[in-house]
């Protein structure tokens, strides 16, 4: 293999791992993966605030 | 009863669906957001000044406007030049679309002819500026056989025109991707013609066609922007000098930033063009 089809394939192939990386970020987006992140965060505030009250 | 009277005289007669503007106000910010509109979507200035004219006209209104590249300054008279009403409105970035080009024309018609009242208007105006863009996966598919086509046209044998419809639905793709994401204009142009000229490079590097030259030259033709070269020349036409010198530098910038893409992509191929 020479440089020429070593540069082609490296280039074409970093352009369709970022079509890959950017449906998977859109898609996590869509489907709200990240909104069950902040929910657990979300629990952990109440719970300082449950803390507060009791004292 | 009423009648409609098919009739572009400035005599609305008892029709009830000819209401007109009360006044110069309303009618300047109307006219004014509807020019916005229409020079956003890539209207020539012509189209612009004969539709508001003719709906000025209807409403006994006289308008005074300047079309700039990114404004539009409007001044409305009532029809005994003892009122107006001035305002400056940015162009609304739509994207070029002749969807909403045509509607646009054909709203301005609709009230010169009396179809359509000044309430009716607005309304229609509303619904017309959020028709939603032609489906993208229905314009890639299009552009890409487009862009093969082109490479046939220019004497491209069947795997030219294979490499050059993947090169553009690549390119193409990524041209999308970028825009919705909020890219510059002209750094999305610059990797899209990069990427499809590598990819394209693929009948040279991997001898697979006998026309690999045509298959190199014609992959980045999807980008060249022809609908503001085209209304450069309209304006310049119709004596628009600025609009027409505007529209012409950004295309002419477009334009670079497709070779300068094309020219990375040679240069790291290490493909000599000349």
């Amino acid at each position: 293999m020479n440089s020429q089809t070593a540069i082609w394939i490296l280039t074409t192939g970093y352009l369709f791992l970022g079509f890959i990386f950017r449906s998977i970020r859109k898609m996590r987006r869509e489907t709200g993966h990240y909104k069950v992140f902040e929910m657990e965060h979300e629990e952990t505030l109440y719970d300082e605030y449950d803390e507060n009250d009791e004292q | 009863m009423t009648s409609m009277m098919k009739t572009t005289n400035n005599n609305p007669g008892p029709d009830t669906k000819c209401d007109m503007p009360a006044t110069p106000k309303a009618a300047c910010m109307f006219l004014s957001d509807y020019a916005a509109w229409l020079l956003g979507c890539g209207a020539t200035c012509i189209r612009i000044e004969k539709n508001v004219q003719r709906m000025a006209e209807k409403w006994n209104m006289i308008q005074e406007m300047t079309i700039l590249p990114s404004h539009i300054h409007m001044t409305v008279w009532d029809k005994n030049r003892q009122h107006s009403y001035s305002t400056n409105t940015r162009l609304h970035a739509a994207g070029i679309s002749f969807r909403i080009n045509s509607l646009l024309s054909k709203l301005s018609w609709e009230i010169a002819d009396g179809k359509k009242g000044f309430e009716e208007a607005y309304r229609s105006l509303d619904e017309i500026i959020r028709t939603p863009p032609a489906r993208p996966w229905t314009v890639w598919a299009l552009v890409s056989l487009a862009n093969m086509s082109f490479c046939r046209l220019f004497g491209g044998d069947f795997a030219a025109m294979l490499i050059v419809l993947a090169g553009t639905a690549a390119g193409y793709r990524l041209k999308q991707n970028m825009l919705e994401d909020g890219r510059d204009i002209r750094l999305t142009f610059f990797c899209c013609a990069f990427f499809s000229a590598v990819i394209s490079a693929a009948g040279l590097v991997f001898d697979l066609s006998d026309t690999p030259e045509t298959a190199l030259s014609t992959s980045v033709l999807y980008l060249i922007p022809g609908i503001p070269y085209i209304n450069s020349v309209s304006d310049l036409l119709d004596g628009h000098y600025i609009c027409s010198f505007s529209r012409f530098m950004n295309a002419m910038v477009l334009t670079t930033c497709l070779s300068a893409g094309l020219c990375s992509a040679l240069l790291l191929m290490n493909i000599k063009w000349l």
